[in-house]
């Protein structure tokens, strides 16, 4: 358990310690690499602009390749000048790259941890760090087990029961491609890493949209005592890219949209729409009710998969006009690849809460647009009085929840329209976190990595979690692992999916909806 | 923002002339565009005089912007005659990513010094139901010490912020507001409060125990550097630091005019602390110096802060470690109240503060100190 700061601190009471991280050291490995110079380098420049970051605070880039502090400086600025959500300031950068120092080594080699050790026994007293060090391992998830090891045999991860200085691990998904590799992971990372050392990130949860989910459901009265099969029709989830596989090719190909969406994100997002209510927002007690959820996921049998799993490829069309190529078509993809850019699934929750209620679930790439929304869609009135026309019935009331992009919620609700008969209208009652709050959003990885300092893991995924995750996912893997079907359902680039998908939907008497 | 006398309206006219404002904006969209009214509190803004009202209009578009709101603004116009109160309405839009026009309402009512209790019946008429009130004390007179014009328009708020920045007479203007704050429920905030932010933060890391062991028991002297009118600001920052090492307050005496000395008692020895006003710039704390005797096997030391440009930086003693440094970036006022604005509970650690201001300030006035740390009642 953390020691709070201001107990040994008294100028730290009455602050929110989850913004006054410790002074610490972020070893980025991999930090010459994409994800660093996209991702973490800006969110770290951003939460020192801030000033959320510690005062003391030292990031070393820790890669293979040859590289100076200086020239990853000048890396960390192209990247920040590329893709940090506010723009470069030359005096706050200047005080920022003081901060920034880089180290090459080969993950596989012992040298390289001592040289590691070395330039932390160097820099951490230069800036007042007392030792507390977060490693980030922002590399291919092949590479996992020997970092790990390396940092344990080199001495670089503190004792599981001591809290400070501590030692932290931030690990990317994937974790693993299927339950017994997520399990072998999992079981490396423990023998190096104590559970509560260990943060594994999805950045989906560190966006604004996904924890005003909590705070809708559990900050409002009026949602929860409808939250249920007697008032809840069903539960779409949907997300959309627009773009095609792109330059990921090569990950893609390995994983397919069932891995690289659903087994992380989507679940994740489910969790936190249908879990219980918590009794506290300490992280554990969080992580405890969305492992419940995932724990009461209808398994899947083999035999079942076909009728409640659809996925395809998507195939040539047309991209806001113009030509767009089908996935095998792609560079780096196999001309016979099978892997799924789309997968569509309906899923049941057996608990008191969900029964009988259907989950419906669709991510594709190259679809009409990029958005992702998790809609609740609520049952008839009882009895209609109005627009009892079968060809125009009412619509049912739907609240929708925009994850991206224009973040925010909508309610449908019918609404007499004017006039001299009473005929019921759709409207919808928008709101909008860019139109309402009007300040920029902070992006998913600041805050993510703003808790691994301050060592709020609720938005991470526990190993028991991730494991249920897989668990639900690995007959369908194995389903269609045996089926040894070569050529997949297809849907044209630009569209919202193969009609298999809309079949699996409609034989329940229901539609995707339009978004 | 100019406006001449033939642009103002009878109050009765106010609803009348928003509709036909927003009738207008909509007639205007093309391509199916929508116009939002986009409110998330009603905001007063208490203004002495013409000059500081035009001072409210300009502010009022980056308020919106980052809080939207229904601002009214309360203009006193001391040399108005009469028992009328004119209005002026407008309002304020941005084009948003997808086309929507998101409009905020902006509502003058001037009146003259009679008129209080009149402007407050119209205020009360035009606050949208449900969403929160908070009152703006754009005035550089303490709040409190303004009588029956804030006796009016403080009961409608939930929150009154404020600004000490600038008070003529610091130590009367603590003691007003923390009585009135002891007699009302209402949150007050003072932005001087939000100005400390890095200078608290700054302070708390650098001298945390996990750096400078024992260093925070310790300290004897502290000593401190602020701009013209920034007293009030120095002043929060003792209240802040002295509460939370448990000071008592001795002695607060002031020398030459630009220069306060305090005693103060710590549980393990005397701290003297001077502060010393320069004669120019910014109205900034710009330069701190705190010291620390030695202790059980710990060295004395000292460490040293500056204000300089968008940054305070802490030069440490120990030449062996950097210099660190943590952003103060100077913001408009009214993103900072567009900030304080989302924060409406009230903030513990501030109502600590300033109730340890007011023992500080008997101190300088010679009142009997019977205060220590008040806890706050209101949670």
């Amino acid at each position: 358990m953390t020691e709070n700061p201001a107990d040994s601190n008294p100028l730290m009471t009455g602050r929110n310690q989850s913004l006054f991280p410790q002074a610490c050291t972020i070893v980025i490995f991999g930090g010459a690499g994409d994800l660093s110079r996209r991702k973490l380098i800006p969110a770290l420049y951003n939460l020192a602009l801030d000033g959320l970051l510690p005062t003391q605070f030292a990031v070393i880039g820790f890669a293979i390749d040859e590289m100076s502090d200086d020239a990853f400086r000048d890396f960390a600025r192209e990247g920040i000048e590329r893709f940090s959500r506010r723009e470069l300031s030359e005096e706050d950068w200047l005080d920022f790259a003081e901060h920034l120092f880089y180290q090459q080594g080969e993950f596989s080699e012992a040298s390289a941890y001592a040289t590691l050790r070395m330039r932390l026994d160097e820099i951490e007293p230069r800036f007042g760090i007392s030792g507390n060090r977060l490693y980030y391992l922002a590399i291919p998830p092949s590479l996992i087990d020997t970092c790990v090891f390396g940092l344990r045999d080199a001495g670089l991860v503190a004792p599981p029961d001591q809290d400070l200085p501590f030692t932290r691990l931030v690990v990317e998904k994937p974790i693993g491609r299927d339950l017994p590799s997520a399990l072998a992971v999992n079981q490396s990372l423990q023998s190096c890493f104590a559970e509560h050392q260990l943060y594994r990130i999805d950045h989906y949860l560190g966006k604004e949209t996904v924890q005003n989910i909590l705070a809708m459901r559990f900050g409002n009265s009026i949602f929860e005592p409808l939250w249920n099969s007697k008032y809840i029709d069903h539960v779409q989830i949907t997300v959309a890219e627009a773009e095609g596989v792109g330059t990921r090719a090569g990950y893609f190909e390995t994983a397919g949209a069932l891995r690289d969406m659903v087994q992380n994100h989507i679940l994740q997002l489910l969790s936190l729409v249908a879990m219980e209510p918590p009794w506290s927002m300490r992280a554990d007690v969080i992580r405890d009710r969305r492992l419940d959820l995932l724990q009461c996921l209808r398994p899947l049998r083999i035999d079942e998969v076909e009728r409640h799993v659809v996925r395809a490829q998507y195939s040539s069309g047309f991209f806001h006009g113009k030509n767009a190529p089908g996935y095998r078509r792609e560079n780096g993809v196999a001309a016979d690849s099978t892997t799924e850019t789309f997968v569509a699934l309906r899923l049941f929750i057996d608990n008191w809460r969900w029964a009988g209620v259907p989950i419906y679930i669709r991510t594709g790439k190259a679809m009409p647009k990029r958005v992702s929304e998790v809609a609740v869609q609520f049952k008839a009135v009882p009895h209609m009085l109005f627009n009892t026309d079968t060809d125009h019935p009412l619509e049912p009331n739907v609240l929708a929840l925009r994850i991206q992009p224009d973040e925010g919620l909508s309610l449908r609700i019918g609404s007499k329209l004017p006039g001299p008969k009473v005929k019921i209208y759709p409207v919808k009652m928008d709101f909008r976190y860019g139109s309402t709050f009007g300040d920029q959003s902070p992006e998913a990885y600041e805050r993510l990595l703003l808790d691994v300092m301050a060592g709020d893991a609720t938005l991470f995924m526990r190993d028991d979690a991730v494991e249920a995750s897989w668990n639900w996912i690995q007959p369908i893997l194995d389903a269609w692992e045996a089926s040894g079907e070569r050529w997949l359902p297809e849907y044209p680039a630009g569209s919202w999916g193969p009609i298999e998908a809309d079949r699996l939907i409609d034989a329940d008497g229901c539609a995707w909806r339009q978004l | 923002m100019n406006r001449s006398a033939d642009d103002y309206i009878d109050p009765v006219e106010i609803e009348r002339e928003l509709t036909a404002i927003w009738a207008t904006m909509n007639g205007q969209q093309k391509d199916g565009g929508t116009v939002t009214r986009a409110s998330m509190s009603n905001v007063m803004i208490f203004c002495d005089g013409e000059d500081q009202a035009l001072d409210a209009a300009d502010r009022i578009p980056r308020l919106v912007q980052h809080h939207p709101a229904r601002v009214l603004v309360l203009a006193l116009i001391e040399e108005q005659a009469g028992e009328g109160v004119q209005a002026w309405v407008t309002s304020h839009c941005r084009r948003t990513g997808d086309g929507q026009q998101l409009c905020a309402e902006h509502i003058e009512l001037r009146f003259g010094v009679g008129s209080a209790a009149r402007a407050a019946s119209i205020v009360r008429s035009l606050l949208i139901s449900d969403l929160p009130c908070a009152l703006w004390w754009l005035s550089p007179r303490p709040p409190a010490l303004t009588g029956a014009v804030f006796d009016a328009f403080a009961p409608m708020a939930n929150q009154i912020i404020y600004d000490s920045i600038g008070w003529a007479d610091p130590p009367s203007g603590v003691l007003a507001m923390v009585r009135w704050s002891k007699n009302n429920r209402t949150v007050i905030f003072n932005l001087a409060w939000r100005r400390l932010k890095p200078w608290r933060r700054m302070l708390s890391q650098s001298l945390d125990p996990s750096t400078l062991p024992g260093a925070l028991q310790r300290i004897d002297a502290i000593a401190l550097h602020h701009g013209p009118h920034a007293l009030p600001l120095a002043w929060l920052l003792l209240g802040w630091l002295a509460s939370r090492l448990g000071w008592q307050p001795k002695q607060g005496v002031a020398e030459a005019g630009s220069q306060l000395n305090w005693r103060f008692e710590s549980p393990n020895g005397p701290v003297r602390i001077t502060m010393q006003r320069r004669d120019d710039g910014p109205p900034n704390i710009d330069w701190m110096r705190i010291s620390w005797r030695a202790g059980d096997a710990q060295p004395a030391g000292y460490a040293e802060y500056r204000h300089e440009g968008h940054h305070i930086r802490h030069i440490p003693s120990d030449d062996s470690v950097r210099p660190s440094s943590t952003p103060a970036v100077e913001q408009r006022l009214e993103q900072m109240v567009a900030a304080q604005l989302a924060h409406r509970a009230g903030d513990r650690l501030f109502t600590e503060s300033i109730a340890f201001s007011e023992a500080m300030a008997k101190v300088v006035k010679g009142e009997t100190v019977a205060a220590k740390k008040e806890p706050d009642e209101r949670g």
